[in-house]
């Protein structure tokens, strides 16, 4: 029973790490209208940047905020180089960001992967307490900090600040919103710049515990997806619950049943969840007109 | 880059298939030839991925899993089970197909996004199950599986010419296979699945079981690439199917262009050529450039290289023949064509519009039609999330009249025109012809003799107008696809009925012969609601419902909408229409119903209802009376 409840809750820190990513996915998705495939490999891109810059001698922290920077630039390219010129409607900018996930894996395979896979320096410290038999980790329990102030600010953003309020109406109507005078290239724009932003903390909480390599980011992309998609793709909070969800549940089947499931047990989590309730379980139908 | 699906290129195809026939002599260098036979591989199973993405409007980001379905079915039963090769391709083959159409049936509820998560998410688990120990005493887990073998005579299949014509025979079979889907029913039946859904099932249209079908046709072709692939590399292991590889087919298909057959093929040659070419030094440098050449053609130009192939030889042919118009009537130049689209009321007097008869039958001397009511609603209502659209609707169509509903935006017209033809749930009851038909869906309603049109008229850019009518015109599009694919006397004889339909239904409204073969996104406006109420009357309905023919149209096109319901009434057809246009209303019908906040004010002749005070009360506004 101590095992079940000590996975369940690395499994919950996990999980929302699986909400971060996918709360981005869904960010994306509402304010320039395609999910990306691209944002885990983004955020593994820049780790790997953060990595060479602690290599070359530079302290974790600083190469951290460089890295922060640099994400916040590379967000900005991803959006004006790659997604936006000619824009070409849904199917193509969907191949796209595909494109640019086999780009950025190739890129870390040519640049930084001669030696892969890297150990990574841990941000968070070691080790964990224990409560009734329950062993919890700090850096677990760090996590769960972090995604909550991460939470926080953006639901403080989305209610308080202009740009947060346009991101709803865009979110909501992108056309009308349009129309009102909200430019949505802008916004656009500057939620790459968050996402480039959030890809690479995740990277950095992820790469200490599974070393860091290119494909690093392809399982918890999947779990995102599944995570969105049981969340319903249209809320935010959804995401989270969504993330804990499959977190969770995968880290039970990984423990129990073995580690070759835990994709299948995602995948047969979404479907189930798809088969019950065709919106996601905070998801609402969304009416066409003919 | 979903713009534009392709039914005519036969000539295209087969120049390719000729030219990758010739190609051994010319490359004569094994390396050079293995790289070419790699490519027809991945275009075997591309062609497949076109069909589904550009003529179904699917994705499939995991076609890799049938790629490895074929190969590890063929290679299993040949090394458990001791099968010769020809029966295990098959095995592998049906296997792949069987696969796709379960998993398919299982992602048709996802729409463009979830089938794109979903099955990229099945491509990452199939390498783990393959790999895993569940399934090792099949597929050799990781340790791989070798692919015994495959002999004719002394001749081994896996290496030099015979290797090479071998998958040239896969892929001109692919290519064949599929050039003749996108040519049936099934396949035209798609394209209007991928316009709009809706559309497509009120057209009979049977929608889960057509895109069920483009999974299992792409899962086929996948699957005998993957018998093929399991030839050349003679040794299966999990990593040669992974997303990478399924993620690479679709840009493949992508970059060569979707809805072309020959786009994919193209795309694959150009780059197993390009990237073996310059980057042979390692592989993650030559995934580099495929990679960069991926995103420079998406970005760049964004409809794929087949687009660009066609559109240059268009040029070359209209250089050469400087003046005299391009003998292909199938491919008739867009950039024509698009300024008549949009220049309105000119463009039409450019075409002689459907006649326009001028003659106004006194609707006072026609007696309401006497008998049982063909259509008769009692107590219909919707509620749409707390809004009640409809409130208690009952309304009478006799048989044989034109019955307009008229009401100002918001009254629930288009939502009464979805309740009956079985769209919209509601409560109350629908009764065609004495029979309750309230809990039939729409495929049997339609078959009972509803049909409708659509206020914004879906029809199919790239099929004609005379096909757009087709794809209406069929009775049933029940019946299986191998026995339209085979060109079967049954089938031929229904596809002769169909176009028999399409072409009275097309007389019958009197569409202009010269505009018949135009593709459908060339119409003006005017043309397309014509289009769209022929391909309503081509199934010989009972009841045709009209959503608003007349909105956005100008006076003279009105006019020959007019003409062309009379036309459609003289044909014995009872018609229930929405519309806008008073003049419209009053010279068209018989008896005119009154919507406002889903409620009917009043019903009543033509005559009576548009001099009624409440109702113009309704339509000018309480203040444009005081």
């Amino acid at each position: 029973m101590g095992l079940a409840l000590s996975v369940i809750v690395s499994g919950i820190a996990f999980g929302l790490l699986i909400g971060m990513l996918a709360f981005i996915l869904v960010f994306l998705y509402k304010t320039t209208g395609v999910a990306n495939f691209a944002v885990g490999n983004i955020g593994m891109f820049e780790t790997f940047i953060v990595y060479e810059l602690w290599k070359d001698g530079m302290g974790l922290w600083p190469a951290a905020g460089i890295g922060l920077v640099c994400s916040a630039v590379f967000g900005v390219l991803v959006y004006q180089v790659v997604l936006r010129p000619f824009g070409g409607g849904q199917a193509n900018t969907l191949v796209r960001t595909v494109a640019l996930f086999l780009l950025l894996a190739a890129m870390a395979d040519v640049f930084f992967g001669r030696d892969q896979p890297y150990h990574f320096p841990s941000v968070l410290p070691g080790g964990g307490t224990k409560v009734g038999g329950v062993l919890l980790r700090w850096s677990d329990l760090i996590t769960v900090g972090i995604v909550l102030v991460i939470v926080t600010g953006f639901v403080a953003m989305f209610r308080y600040t202009r740009t947060g309020l346009q991101f709803l109406a865009v979110a909501q109507r992108p056309e009308t919103a349009r129309l009102l005078g909200v430019r949505a290239q802008r916004l656009s724009t500057i939620a790459y710049m968050l996402a480039g932003c959030l890809a690479l903390l995740i990277g950095l909480l992820l790469a200490p515990k599974q070393l860091l390599f290119s494909q690093m980011m392809n399982p918890i992309l999947l779990f995102a997806f599944a995570a969105a998609v049981v969340g319903g793709f249209t809320s935010l909070a959804g995401t989270f619950v969504g993330g804990i969800i499959i977190g969770v549940a995968t880290d039970l089947v990984s423990t129990y049943w073995g580690s070759d499931l835990t994709l299948a047990s995602a995948l047969a989590i979404m479907l189930l969840t798809l088969a019950v309730r065709p919106n996601g379980l905070f998801g609402t139908a969304q009416v066409r007109r003919l | 880059m979903l713009t534009r699906a392709r039914d005519d290129v036969g000539r295209p195809a087969l120049l390719l298939l000729l030219l990758l026939a010739l190609a051994p002599l010319v490359v004569t260098g094994v390396s050079d030839q293995g790289i070419l036979v790699v490519a027809m591989i991945y275009a075997v199973g591309a062609v497949g991925l076109d069909v589904l993405t550009g003529y179904s409007g699917q994705f499939s980001f995991g076609q890799f899993v049938y790629f490895a379905i074929g190969a590890y079915v063929m290679a299993a039963v040949r090394v458990h089970a001791h099968w010769p090769w020809v029966p295990a391709i098959i095995a592998g083959v049906l296997a792949a197909a069987l696969v796709a159409a379960v998993i398919g049936s299982l992602f048709v509820r996802l729409r463009f996004f979830g089938s794109a998560v979903g099955t990229f998410f099945l491509g990452a688990v199939a390498v783990d199950l393959i790999s895993g120990s569940r399934l090792s005493h099949w597929t050799g887990g990781s340790n791989g599986l070798a692919v015994l073998p495959v002999t004719i005579g002394d001749h081994s299949l896996s290496e030099g010419d015979w290797l090479y014509y071998t998958v040239w025979i896969a892929l001109a079979l692919s290519v064949a296979l599929c050039l003749r889907y996108t040519k049936v029913r099934a396949g035209m039946a798609a394209r209007v699945v991928k316009e709009n859904e809706v559309v497509a099932a009120v057209l009979g249209v049977r929608v889960f079981r057509e895109k069920v079908r483009a999974q299992a046709l792409a899962g086929a072709v996948a699957g005998l690439g993957g018998c093929m692939l399991a030839l050349d590399v003679g040794y299966l292991s999990p990593d040669t199917f992974g997303i990478s590889q399924s993620i690479e087919l679709f840009a493949i298909v992508a970059v060569g262009g979707t809805g072309s057959i020959v786009g994919p093929v193209l795309g694959a040659v150009f780059f197993f050529s390009l990237v073996n070419g310059f980057a042979s030094t390692s592989a993650s440098a030559s995934q580099l450039l495929f990679s960069l050449v991926v995103l420079a053609v998406v970005v760049l130009f964004n409809r794929g290289l087949y687009d660009l192939v066609e559109q240059g030889v268009r040029k070359l042919l209209a250089l050469r023949g400087k003046g005299v118009p391009v003998a292909e009537p199938a491919a008739g130049p867009e950039a024509q064509a698009a300024p008549a689209a949009s220049s309105g009321p000119a463009a039409v007097a450019g075409h002689p519009a459907p006649a326009v008869r001028t003659e106004v039958r006194p609707r006072e001397a026609r007696p309401v039609p006497q008998g049982p009511p063909l259509l008769l609603l009692e107590d219909i209502g919707v509620d749409f999330g707390g809004v009640r659209a409809l409130g208690g609707v009952d309304l009478s169509v006799a048989r044989g009249e034109v019955h307009a509903i008229i009401g100002p935006n918001g009254a629930g017209k288009t939502t009464l025109l979805n309740c009956i033809s079985g769209i919209q749930p509601a409560t109350g009851r629908v009764v065609l012809d004495g029979d309750d038909v309230t809990a039939l869906p729409v495929s049997v309603r339609r078959a009972r003799g509803i049909s409708r049109t659509f206020q914004h008229p879906s029809l199919v850019a790239d099929l004609t107008a005379r096909q757009n009518v087709e794809v209406g015109a069929y009775a049933t599009h029940d019946g299986s696809v191998l026995l339209e694919m085979a060109g079967l006397p049954v089938t031929r004889k229904r596809d002769r009925v169909a176009r028999e339909r399409a072409l009275a239904a097309l007389e019958l409204l009197d569409f202009p012969k010269s505009r018949w073969d135009v593709h459908a996104g060339e119409l003006t406006m005017g043309e397309q609601k014509h289009i769209d109420i022929a391909r309503a009357l081509a199934n010989e309905p009972e009841l045709l419902l009209l959503d608003e023919p007349t909105a956005g149209l100008g006076e003279e096109e009105i006019g020959a909408v007019a003409g062309a319901i009379e036309g459609v009434r003289r044909a014995g057809v009872t018609v229930l229409v929405i519309a806008h246009h008073v003049g419209f209303v009053r010279r068209i019908a018989d008896r005119c119903t009154v919507l406002d906040f889903g409620r009917v004010l009043t019903s009543g002749t033509a005559a009576d209802v548009l001099t009624d005070d409440q109702v113009v009360d309704v339509f000018v506004g309480a203040g444009g009376k005081s």
